[in-house]
């Protein structure tokens, strides 16, 4: 059956190509088959552009609500060994290709070191300068009271708050 | 920790005060002698040598240096090196800065009588031989700048 059909069809292209031969040699039928011709082959063209956009869109879609109905990281972290990955990364590759010495000197440029120094030493000058003025004034009320005492003073008489 | 009232400053203070202050009259005499050996250097290299140094001599130049230190340091702020870290100012007995002659009279008779200053420990209002003569007092004033106690 199948191979009846095939002759029949295999038949009808041969006599429909003869045919195009024919009128191809006709006057006046050659110039309307080339317009013909071209017109389905831009038809053909358009169709497929708009087929490819299609799927585009529509594949788009699927595949941005698949990615939004699972959660991708919970995958990764379920069935992926991190640490065999992990383990396979060359490091010293990675560190290889980074300007550590231009990073550093960026991190240093953004830190303000000499207003950090000053301000501490600054804070920590003026807390000992606190520390001896105080200390010298109960120094001196101590004394003010030994002699207060010593001369038998009223605490006020001795200058002592 | 904030500032004390300006009340009259006892003799633990002023002598750490009188103390730094020496050390400050001692580092300028060898600033003084440096610059003259550097001088004398410059002008005669071949025959140089350090600059003798009698006992007379460096007593007189100490007590000239400490005068123009003390009276400087009292007539415009009140504060010699020593005062400025123990906190101290040298006012006159209504709170305001002592003028150049008696800031002057005051040095002249703190550095040649140095010991009146102990007369601050046994003083009730503690105030040193100096100050009772001159009618000048010392108080504690924290702040950099001079502000005359109400």
């Amino acid at each position: 059956m199948a191979g009846a059909a095939a002759k029949v069809g295999g038949a009808a292209g041969r006599v429909l190509g003869f045919g195009f031969d024919v009128a191809q040699h006709v006057p006046g039928v050659e110039p309307v088959l080339a317009e013909l011709g071209q017109r389905g082959a831009e038809t053909l063209e358009a169709v497929d552009d708009l087929t490819e956009r299609v799927l585009q869109a529509v594949i788009g879609r699927i595949v941005r609500t698949a990615v939004g109905a699972v959660d991708l990281t919970a995958i990764v972290v379920d069935n992926v060994d991190l640490d065999a990955v992990a383990e396979r990364i060359d490091v010293d590759k990675i560190i290889g290709r980074v300007d550590l010495v231009g990073l550093a000197d960026t991190v240093i440029d953004g830190v303000d070191l000499p207003r950090i120094i000053r301000e501490s030493t600054d804070s920590m000058s003026a807390e000992a300068v606190l520390g001896i003025r105080s200390q010298g004034m109960h120094a001196d009320d101590a004394v003010a009271g030994f002699v207060g005492k010593l001369l038998r003073r009223t605490p006020s008489e001795s200058g002592a708050e | 920790m904030s500032a004390p009232a300006h009340r009259p400053a006892g003799i633990v203070t002023r002598s750490i005060a009188s103390g730094v202050d020496i050390a400050v009259v001692l580092a300028i005499m060898a600033g003084i002698y440096l610059c003259l050996a550097f001088a004398r250097l410059l002008f005669s290299p071949q025959d140089f040598a350090w600059p003798a140094t009698g006992a007379v001599m460096s007593t007189g130049i100490f007590i000239v240096v400490s005068v123009l230190y003390l009276t400087g340091c009292w007539a415009v702020s009140g504060r010699t090196v020593g005062a400025v870290m123990m906190g101290l100012r040298v006012v006159s007995r209504n709170g305001e800065l002592v003028g150049w002659p008696r800031a002057l009279l005051r040095a002249v008779f703190c550095v040649m009588f140095a010991v009146g200053l102990f007369w601050a420990a046994v003083d009730s209002r503690r105030h040193s031989l100096q100050d009772i003569v001159l009618r000048t007092t010392v108080v504690y004033d924290w702040q950099p700048e001079s502000h005359p106690a109400t």
